[in-house]
This record gives C-alpha cells, sequence and structure tokens, in this order.
C-alpha cells in the first residue's frame, strides 16, 4: 500500500521535530485571543521556505492543528476564544474552569481534540483518492467550472455577507490578473513598473491581506491581551479520559459531523464546533446540563473543529479548491514548493501527499502529551508575553515573510499595500479571505476558460465546450450549492442552537 | 454603526467598487482578445455584485449585515501604518538590522499600556527587542541564504 510505503517516511528526525516544533508554536499562536488558525499559518509560512516540501506541509499542517486545539485555552480558562473554531468550547469550558475544574476541562480538550483530528486525517486518507480519479476525468471547460466554484464558495468564507463576499473574490481575481498574461503575453494592470511585471506574488499578498490587518487590530487596544487563568486542579489526564470514554457516542457523531462539514468548502471548523455541540446538546442525557459545565460540550466542539483540520484539506489537494482560510495558505505553500495540485497529485506526488498525512497523524498524535504535559506551561508563556512585544515580533515577521521569498524589496511593498487595503476593506464588511482564494484561482480560471474558447470554436461548438458533458453539468449544480449551502447550514446551526439554549434554561 | 452610517457605508464602498469595475473594463480594451477575456469578466463581475450590493443596502439593509466599528483607538493604529512604510522605506538605506531596531522600538512606544513604562520594562523590552532581530537575522543571512538589506548610508 502506498501510504504504508511512505508513511516511514514521516518518522523522519526532521519530520518529527517540524511536527513537535509546529505544535507548540501553533498552540501559542491559538490561545492568543484575536490570532486565528489564519494568521497562525500565514505568518509561519516564510519559514518553510528553506524546508523540503513534505516537512514544509507537515510545519504548516501541525501550525494548524495546534493552533485549532490552542484556541481552546483562552476559550476555557478566560472565556475568551482564542480562534472562531473555539467559541462553542467557551460554552462549557469556562464554567467548568469556575468551579475549579479548568485543568480537567483543558485536558478533556486536548483528548477529543486528538480524537477528532485523527478522524479527519483518516477521512482524508480514505476519501481523498477516490476523488482523485474523478477530478482525472476533467478537461479544460471543467477547470474552468471548477474554478468559478471555487469563487463561488470563497463568497461564503465571508462572515455573513455574501454579496461582499463575490466582490472581493472579484478583487482577488483582478489581482491574479496583474502581470505578463500567461494566455496573451499583454503586460495587464502594471503601469510601466518592473515590480508588476511577474504579477502579485501569492505568499507577500497572503501575509499582506490575511496577516498585517490582525496586526493593525491588536495594537488598538490597551494592556495584556490575557489576564491570568483561574485556578485550576493540574490537568486531570486520567479523569479526563474517563469521561471522554463515558461519552464516546458523543465524541464520534461530533468527529464525523466535523469531518463531513469540513469537506464542504467554506464550512469550517467554526460552523462544525456549533452544529456539533448543537447536535449534542440536543441528544443530552437526564442529568446533561449543557452550558453549565458540562464535559460533553467541550467533547463536542473540540472534536469537531479538529476533524475539519484533515476533511478540509481534502478539496484542497484534490481539487486545489481551499476548505478554509488555513487550507489557502497551505495550498499557497504548496504551490511555492513546486506541488502540483490536482487529480494527479496521488500518482505524481504521492510520496509527499503520503508522508504528510503519516506526519500529520503522528503529530496529531504527538498532541496529546503535549496537550497535556506542556500545554498549561505554553499558556503561561501565552500570559507573560505582552503585547508591546508581540505587535513589533509580528511587524518584523510579516516584514520578512514578505521579502524572503524572492529575496525582493518590493515585496514588502506589495505586502504593506495590500495589508493596509484588506484593514481598510475590512471596515466596510469585506473580507480578506475571499481576495486570497480569489488570487490563487484566477490562473486557473483564466487558463480553463481560455483553452475551452478555442477549442471550443476551433471544434464550432462553444457551448457543447463548456455544458456538453456530466461533469461540466454537475460542477454548475455545486456552483450553486456552494452559495445555497453553507449560509443554509449556519442558519440551521444558529436556529439548532437557539433550541437548545432554550432547552438548557 | 447606526442604521445610517452603515446604508451610507455600504452604498458608498458599493460605488467605489462599481467604479473600479468600470475601469478594469474600461483597461481590458487595451487587451488582446484572449488576454482581454478574465479583465472583462472581472470588471462586468464587480459591476453587477455592485450594483447589487447598493440595491440590496437601499432594499433590504439586513441581508447586507451591519458593518461593526473597530474597537479601540485609532491613532496607534494610523502611527503603526505609517512606522511600517517608513521602515520599509528605511530599509535600503539604514540596513535590516538598524531599521528594525528604530522601527521595533517605536512600535513597541505606540502600543497602548494601562501603566506606564518601568526602566525595568523598557530595558527588557529593548533588550528582547534586539536580540529577536538579531536572531532573525543571523538565521536568515547566515544559514537561509536571504540577502536581507544591508543599507547604504551604514
Amino acid at each position: 500500500m502506498d501510504f504504508l510505503t511512505h508513511a516511514i517516511d514521516a518518522f523522519s528526525v526532521t519530520n518529527l521535530a517540524v511536527a513537535f516544533l509546529g505544535l507548540i508554536i501553533g498552540i501559542f499562536l491559538g490561545a492568543l485571543p484575536g490570532l486565528s488558525s489564519t494568521f497562525a499559518c500565514a505568518v509561519m509560512l516564510p519559514v518553510t521556505f528553506t524546508m523540503a516540501p513534505v516537512t514544509a506541509l507537515i510545519f504548516l499542517g501541525t501550525v494548524y492543528m495546534g493552533s485549532t486545539y490552542g484556541g481552546s485555552f483562552a476559550a476555557i480558562l478566560v472565556n475568551t476564544p482564542g480562534t472562531p473554531q473555539s467559541i462553542s468550547t467557551t460554552f462549557d469550558g469556562y464554567p467548568m474552569a469556575q468551579r475549579g475544574d479548568g485543568g480537567l476541562a483543558l485536558s478533556i480538550a486536548c483528548i477529543a481534540s486528538v480524537a477528532g483530528g485523527i478522524i479527519g486525517i483518516v477521512s482524508f486518507l480514505w476519501l481523498a483518492p477516490e476523488l482523485a480519479k474523478i477530478a482525472l476525468l476533467f478537461g479544460p471547460a471543467e477547470y474552468f467550472w471548477l474554478a468559478l466554484f471555487g469563487l463561488t464558495i470563497i463568497a461564503s468564507l465571508s462572515e455573513g455577507n455574501l454579496i461582499k463576499g463575490i466582490i472581493c473574490g472579484f478583487l482577488g481575481l483582478f489581482l491574479s490578473q496583474v502581470g505578463i498574461s500567461v494566455v496573451s503575453g499583454d503586460s495587464r494592470f502594471t503601469y510601466e513598473t518592473t515590480a508588476l511585471v511577474g504579477g502579485i506574488p501569492i505568499i507577500p499578498a497572503t501575509i499582506g491581506l490575511l496577516c498585517f490587518p490582525v496586526v493593525i487590530d491588536l495594537i488598538g487596544d490597551a494592556g495584556h491581551h490575557l489576564v491570568a487563568p483561574l485556578k485550576t486542579r493540574g490537568s486531570e489526564a486520567v479523569n479526563a479520559f474517563r469521561k471522554v470514554s463515558a461519552r464516546s457516542v458523543n465524541l464520534l457523531r461530533s468527529s464525523v459531523l466535523g469531518t463531513v462539514i469540513g469537506i464542504i468548502p467554506a464550512a469550517g471548523g467554526a460552523v462544525a464546533s456549533l452544529v456539533a455541540y448543537a447536535e449534542a446538546s440536543r441528544s443530552a442525557k437526564k442529568g446533561e446540563n449543557y452550558g453549565k459545565g458540562e464535559p460533553g460540550g467541550i467533547i463536542a466542539s473540540e472534536s469537531a473543529n479538529n476533524a475539519t483540520v484533515g476533511s478540509g484539506l481534502i478539496p484542497t489537494f484534490v481539487l486545489g479548491i481551499p476548505g478554509t482560510p488555513p487550507d489557502a495558505v497551505i495550498l499557497g505553500a504548496m504551490l511555492v514548493h513546486g506541488v502540483q495540485i490536482g487529480p494527479k497529485l496521488f500518482t505524481d506526488f504521492g510520496n509527499i501527499v503520503y508522508t504528510f498525512v503519516a506526519g500529520m497523524l503522528i503529530a496529531t498524535v504527538l498532541m496529546l502529551p503535549v496537550g497535556l504535559l506542556l500545554g498549561k506551561y505554553i499558556y503561561k508563556v501565552v500570559i507573560l508575553t505582552p503585547k508591546t512585544f508581540l505587535v513589533p515580533t509580528v511587524a518584523l515577521m510579516t516584514l520578512i515573510g514578505a521579502f524572503a521569498i524572492q529575496n525582493n524589496y518590493h515585496d514588502m511593498i506589495i505586502m504593506l499595500v495590500l495589508g493596509i487595503s484588506a484593514w481598510i476593506l475590512a471596515r466596510f464588511g469585506f473580507p480578506a479571505a475571499p481576495i486570497v482564494l480569489g488570487l490563487l484561482l484566477g490562473p486557473i480560471a483564466e487558463q480553463g476558460f481560455a483553452q475551452s474558447v478555442m477549442i471550443g470554436n476551433a471544434k464550432g461548438d462553444l457551448f457543447g465546450m463548456f455544458f456538453g458533458n456530466t461533469i461540466s453539468i454537475v460542477l454548475v449544480f455545486m456552483i450553486i450549492a456552494a452559495v445555497v449551502l453553507p449560509p443554509l447550514i449556519r442558519y440551521r446551526a444558529a436556529a439548532r442552537f437557539k433550541i437548545a439554549s432554550r432547552a438548557a434554561e | 454603526m447606526t442604521s445610517k452610517s452603515t446604508l451610507f457605508a455600504n452604498v458608498g464602498s458599493g460605488a467605489v467598487m462599481m467604479l473600479f469595475g468600470t475601469y478594469v473594463v474600461f483597461e481590458a480594451q487595451k487587451f488582446d482578445g484572449v488576454g482581454a477575456s478574465m479583465p472583462l469578466f472581472v470588471g462586468f463581475g464587480l459591476i453587477a455584485f455592485s450594483a447589487l450590493l447598493i440595491v440590496v443596502s437601499v432594499v433590504k439593509a439586513s441581508l447586507v449585515g451591519a458593518i461593526a466599528p473597530p474597537t479601540g483607538s485609532m491613532k496607534p493604529r494610523l502611527a503603526l501604518t505609517v512606522l511600517m512604510a517608513l521602515w520599509v522605506l528605511a530599509l535600503p538605506y539604514a540596513g535590516f538590522i538598524l531599521s528594525s531596531i528604530v522601527a521595533f522600538g517605536l512600535i513597541t512606544a505606540i502600543v497602548p499600556r494601562h501603566e506606564s513604562w518601568s526602566v525595568k520594562g523598557l530595558l527588557s523590552h529593548f533588550v528582547g527587542g534586539v536580540a529577536v532581530i538579531l536572531a532573525f537575522w543571523y538565521v536568515l543571512t547566515a544559514h537561509l541564504n536571504v540577502p536581507l538589506p544591508a543599507g547604504q548610508l551604514f
């Protein structure tokens, strides 16, 4: 089996060390309120430039996973979700911390995160090659529709505003048009500046659009970002294992829910954890008081959001359509490292993919001792890091990250301009994530469209070229579903949560 | 934000996007047939969805959603943006180490704090900042072959 052949490579000292480091950094960044998993991955992206492709992916994957779990620290101990995925962790985590069970809550969150993470990654291993077989049938028209599908789902990534999300997708597409056109050779939107001839570089743009606005926001408030946590009674790992195993159905159900929701592009960890929490709350047994410190609430939320890490990579790796903003950053890293996304990924780059998956599995298992034993120490470092030190350090990292990819001074200017623009746009409710995804998908859409037009014209059947086969038709329907489904899921999750909250009252 | 200012912000931003879309369409005329197709698609897309944003904002504002004003002060944000721009501009002249130490110190100074600075706090921040900058410089130049700007003046 391919997986087992390549899995051995994941056990190299370098990969294990990088996985360990990625987890620590991820937990640290995720625990800082205001710094999301997307930020964590984007700011760590430059660190991967000199790594081997598979090592780089393992590092980013573990940063993503660690930050998703790290969000639970602040959520449980100070009622402030470190990441959006941890919002529902606060519902029961903080009440547990208030009664002195913060350590137990953190241990439960760790165990649930590990279980959810493993199920998500196994689902990737199981489902992604099957999806790749279908994707092998794609021609240029199908790739065009696929990119359009991506454009429609990026709109759904915008929190609550579809129209603004679509506009931002178009802005991203515009950015992808800058430079020498690959289809016609035209110099487009370069304004006779040599800095723009090569186009907008993906990494500086990603750092600018996703990280720099966070830095601007961080500096707006005074003082430390976190206060000292409530007192806990240690990690209570054994007790936590008992609590989780007594709620194994909840754990499994929430992990599967997280896996399924993670595969739907744009739905993401925040939606998954809310849906899983609502479902756990709805099926609560007698005596389980959700919202008042019930361990099942933490299990549902944390297992579901960590399950999306692995399953969200399925559309990213196979179709080149990132499931979540952190997946977009990982996609950017793959492009930088020359890993060609798409259906042939499992045959042409099988060694990288399978070693990466094995590395992620190892890292997930590693999260158990790291979270249970080192978690509280990492959190202490988080508390001791003042904003006065954090802000200039992150600002420095954004500049270095933008520069280091091509050793190009102009990339820092591009990063800065896009970062400031993204912050201003965000003030008007325009999200940055769709711009990044538009930038990534632009070349796929343009090449697919241009080739389809040329082939269609040569055949004398342009309409048939775009709508003449089943895959194209399915993709068109998927585009419609991508617009309709995520808001519907969010609406249902909110409705279920409302009902569950009323029942708990 | 009040509903009136949200409406103003949505309609205003929609109008700006529409203008930008028009500019993209106008510019696309200069390109070759195949090379113009995508910019045209982008331009018309921007115009169409910006128009939709304006219409929806006026007709059913709840569908567009409220715009949350930024929390905290604008002054440090503006100062940070200006400092970052100056930092980038200074890099080719002052070099990475000097410009970064100065910028690090200035950014540290503009981060709002509840308590006043103590000598110990200032010193620890300065030492920590210099250590971070030197660590990055050493790792990038000595191990990763990244030629950070050396500067012309020093």
